[in-house]
């Protein structure tokens, strides 16, 4: 027997030992119930590609991301699932992509609590849509002082105009330009600078405010 | 296949065009595009082959905005920027609207790769890393860019079967404009929220110790195995098996004070040089298995 199939072979037992049987077996069988390609699997737990074919040819032998095999096991779970078979294909899509978002349980203790934060579960759907339209960074808002009884969704059009006006203008261009139209357009001149120059949490402060009036609250 | 064709695009002063010969998607009559290796949603990078220089590249398509000048900015930036850990275009040509960069192919994946197939990684691989990124960052900071968008995803690696890391700081958020280089006023429409430093989040006004903060935070992820941080991360308590000083070192970058921070890379690099940790290979992981950088490209696709 030759190094290389000593160590496939060897591998298969380990596997055998640490998962029950060898991830090739056990991640194929997967791959069938979900009609997934291997590689959108591997999209899926969080890890590349190639490794995901070392693992299931047993070229290496341990899962060694605690996050990816909490992620294996999740997605078993769903798959062996009472309703599984019942599932729409567009359900069980969303339910892998809330998998793969998902990260091993190890970290939250470290998380920040940002002050102003709002809990989990408020966010406006139209601050999700600008938050997609602008396709920045993704994930959660970024912290920092939402005005008191602020709507949610002041954060991010509010970074949205001042990303915009900064990509186009320098500060000192734009307190030039609020300067010169100061006297006679001065709501004007103040929202050059509170989005071009203030702070992250007065622009979200001023958005909050302004469509607040708007809107008659 | 590639049904939309630009008509004359300007490659240096002869006019060419993007021809279609038995469906190759051929750009500026030299670089053949072959297929998409940009993983992300927005970002279009192809492998192509060079026919001019007749090797592989990575071709990145980046959005022009400007009309003037735009070659020029590439070409200086790509001069004062050549470093090993730095990857920069070494040509350039202008295709339809967008321009197109070539740069060296680098095929072993993202720091993002590595931490998805391995989370955590040993003390004195993390500090290997930060101090290849470091060296990265003392360089263009040097000349005067700052890159605003060091994260995991940004650090590309070559492949090696013992783990030795070689990383390539990419994706430099060009933005390209009438006066040259514009590299600093870019706003939230790029970066990794986890990654932006308080006073960028705060004030939007990116300086180079925004880098050392992001790095920081590069390297609190390789100690501790977590994903993406969350704006005003704290790194929280050592983990066990994480010697102290790097620790201390990590938490200097990681200062919500940009004050308090390393002054610059050099800085940062030369405590992490005291902290004396020794790289050995072949590279295990924590838990005794071969740390290999896989190669993730495949061969590459037959073309004319």
């Amino acid at each position: 027997m030759g190094v290389a199939a000593e160590t496939v072979d060897r591998n298969r037992a380990l596997q055998t030992e640490w998962y029950g049987e060898p991830l090739g077996d056990r991640v194929r069988r997967l791959l069938d119930r979900l009609g997934l390609s291997q590689s959108a699997l591997a999209g899926v737990l969080g890890l590349s590609a190639p490794m995901l074919s070392q693992l299931m040819s047993a070229q290496r032998a341990k899962i060694s991301n605690p996050a990816v095999l909490h992620r294996l096991l999740a997605v078993e779970e769903l798959a062996a699932g009472p309703g599984f078979d019942a599932m729409a294909a567009a359900e069980v899509k969303e339910r892998l992509a809330a998998i793969s978002a998902e990260q091993a349980a190890t970290t939250s203790g470290l998380r920040a609590a940002p002050s102003g934060r709002v809990p989990a579960g408020g966010a406006a759907p139209d601050g999700r849509d600008a938050a997609g339209a602008a396709g920045a960074g993704g994930g959660a808002a970024p912290g920092g002082g939402v005005a008191d009884g602020a709507p949610v969704h002041a954060e991010r059009p509010a970074r949205l105009v001042q990303a915009l006006l900064r990509e186009v203008a320098s500060a000192a261009e734009i307190e030039a330009a609020a300067a010169l139209i100061g006297d006679r357009f001065p709501d004007l001149a103040e929202l050059l600078r509170v989005y071009g120059n203030g702070r992250t949490s007065e622009a979200e402060a001023h958005y909050a405010r302004i469509i607040r009036n708007a809107r008659g609250h | 296949m590639f049904g939309r064709i630009v008509a004359r695009i300007p490659c240096g002063r002869v006019f060419r065009t993007i021809s279609v010969v038995d469906e190759a998607w051929v750009i500026g009559g030299r670089f053949t595009m072959l297929d998409r290796i940009g993983a992300g949603g927005t970002s279009r990078v192809w492998r192509a082959y060079d026919g001019a220089e007749e090797r592989y590249c990575a071709a990145k398509l980046v959005r022009r905005r400007g009309r003037t000048s735009v070659l020029r900015a590439i070409r200086e930036q790509a001069l004062r920027s050549a470093h090993p850990h730095v990857l920069t275009p070494y040509a350039s040509c202008t295709a339809g609207e967008d321009v197109l960069l070539a740069m060296d192919l680098v095929s072993g994946g993202s720091l993002e790769t590595l931490l998805g197939d391995y989370g955590r990684l040993p003390p004195a691989y993390a500090a290997e890393v930060l101090d290849q990124v470091l060296a990265a960052l003392g360089h263009i900071h040097g000349a005067g860019i700052v890159h605003r968008d060091v994260k995991p995803a940004n650090l590309l690696l070559d492949p090696s079967p013992v783990g030795a890391p070689h990383v390539r700081l990419a994706d430099f958020g060009i933005a390209l404009g009438d006066d040259g280089v514009r590299l600093t006023t870019t706003g939230f429409a790029v970066g990794t929220p986890g990654y932006l430093a308080p006073e960028v989040l705060d004030w939007d006004r990116p300086g180079p110790r925004q880098d050392l903060y992001a790095a920081g935070m590069v390297g609190w992820r390789m100690l501790t195995g977590a994903g993406d941080p969350e704006p005003r991360q704290r790194i929280g308590a050592r983990p066990e098996g994480v010697p102290p000083m790097l620790w201390t070192v990590l938490s200097h970058l990681c200062d919500p004070d940009p004050g308090r921070r390393f002054v610059d890379a050099a800085a940062a690099r030369r405590a992490l040089s005291s902290c004396d940790l020794e790289l050995r290979f072949p590279v295990l992981t924590l838990d005794g298995e071969p740390l290999q950088i896989f190669e993730h490209l495949g061969p590459p696709p037959p073309h004319p």
